[in-house]
């Protein structure tokens, strides 16, 4: 898989119910910051945080802050949106290679 | 799920009304300096508008029918992508203080507020929280640290004379050039020329102000009530932000002002400026320097520069600007500003 460069800033989801909006800078060298805000964190807070960890990780991101606002999404549209803001923050947005995506996401 | 369009409210008189008509109910006055109207519509029902000016989110009013969260979350996601688009990383709003939880719960956070009026938010990845980390490396432990915040548009020997008497006055200046790009001289060049025209004094020291000192141009009036006085308002909140904040972060114990003998409105700033920065953090007014029987003043620099008299410019501005201003790159962007550059007439 291509290697994912976060690049500037990107954004990418809604504020909509059920789904959750996402921000992503760089973090030079200070590894995954995730600042999440959550109608459900007290349940889900945990498990959304994890699910964000492992898909950037899969991505083989390193270092990103990252800012999150849920408002009740589910795993696969917390997972989607973070794979589409990390395309975007990356100027990756065609020739999307989803071959390796699919490797890991099944 | 009800859908979102634009409204061209400067093209057409009775999407205009409608668009009036429909904030009118909501108390909140229309204002003029929006760049783009979106309204949220259920069928042919307007149910909810707001707008942009730049990267700051106005006139927002949702139909109290539709005021459970959804409509607002709509909108506000909405407005806040075209923000994204335009190359904005960050994103604001001042909105009246009963309202702010709204915000919050959306991902907004208080930067600072005026108890009773408003309060002023921010989405931002790297926000206010970033902006005085950056800073922060500047700071003083010991001795008295003052500030001065300025335009510079251009930096002239007014400017300068400010500087210079806070420095000998205190043992560190800061000086904060406002960013935000809505002047005659973009925000690079006027930093650019501060630092040159304070070079020789080696206890200040040039900082930006990101987007956390409260500009005329951006601050809205339209849902304070008519009586309230918007000049007063948006001091008190400037200075709120200042000491609460960027003074406590810099160990700032002085603010320093340049005497504006003619402007009432800067007359109502100051004032308001005391009242809120004192004790805490002194405010103290330097008189205005003259040359000769002349004023010197930012503006008179400008009114000149369209004339072309660099003659008498150069009596107004220190060597460093001067020397920017005959150079190359100073004498296309007069060029840019006689030929109506895209912020003429700006201060």
């Amino acid at each position: 898989m291509a290697k994912f460069e976060i690049k500037d800033q990107a954004i990418a989801g809604t504020l909509e119910s059920s789904d959750l909006q996402i921000t992503i800078d760089q973090n030079n060298g200070k590894g995954i910051e995730i600042d999440l805000q959550s109608s459900v964190e007290f349940q889900f807070g945990k498990r959304i945080r994890e699910v964000i960890t492992e898909t950037l990780s899969n991505l083989e991101i390193t270092d990103a802050k990252v800012s999150v606002v849920d408002q009740g999404a589910l795993d696969c549209t917390i997972i989607a949106r973070t794979i589409a803001v990390v395309h975007r923050a990356s100027g990756v947005t065609e020739n999307i290679d989803w071959e390796a995506l699919e490797s890991w996401n099944v | 799920m009800a859908d979102i369009r634009r409204l061209f409210v400067h093209q057409q008189r009775d999407v205009y009304d409608m668009w009036v008509g429909f904030l009118n109910q909501a108390n909140i006055r229309h204002e003029d300096n929006v760049e783009f109207v979106y309204g949220v519509f259920e069928g042919d029902q307007l149910i909810a508008t707001g707008s942009i000016y730049q990267n700051i989110l106005k006139c927002i009013a949702v139909c109290k029918d539709f005021t459970g969260g959804a409509t607002l979350s709509q909108l506000i996601s909405h407005l806040m992508s075209e923000v994204m688009d335009r190359g904005f990383k960050a994103c604001y709003v001042y909105t009246k203080p009963d309202t702010t939880q709204s915000f919050e719960y959306l991902g907004f956070k208080e930067i600072g507020r005026v108890d009773g009026e408003l309060v002023f938010l921010e989405k931002a990845i790297n926000g206010f929280d970033s902006y005085l980390e950056s800073i922060q490396q500047y700071r003083h432990e010991d001795g008295v640290s003052a500030a001065i915040v300025m335009n510079a548009n251009p930096f002239t020997k007014g400017h300068q004379y400010l500087v210079e008497s806070a420095a000998a006055a205190v043992d560190y200046v800061f000086v904060f050039v406002l960013s935000e790009d809505a002047s005659a001289f973009p925000a690079a060049v006027r930093k650019q020329l501060v630092m040159a025209g304070v070079s020789h004094l080696d206890n200040v020291t040039v900082l930006d102000t990101g987007s956390y000192m409260v500009s005329s141009q951006t601050f809205p009036s339209y849902f304070l009530k008519e009586s309230s006085d918007v000049t007063r308002i948006q001091a008190e909140l400037d200075a709120s932000i200042f000491k609460n904040r960027i003074a406590k972060t810099m160990n700032i114990r002085v603010r320093f002002v340049g005497e504006e003998p003619f402007s009432e409105a800067t007359n109502i700033y100051n004032t308001a400026l005391k009242t809120v920065l004192e004790p805490e953090v002194q405010l103290r007014i330097i008189p205005r320097k003259q040359e000769g029987d002349v004023v010197i003043s930012a503006t008179r620099v400008r009114e000149h520069l369209y004339l072309n008299d660099l003659e008498f410019v150069k009596e107004l501005v220190p060597t460093t600007t001067y020397d920017y201003l005959t150079s190359q790159a100073g004498q296309s962007l007069i060029e840019d500003i006689r030929n109506g550059g895209k912020s003429i007439g700006k201060v």
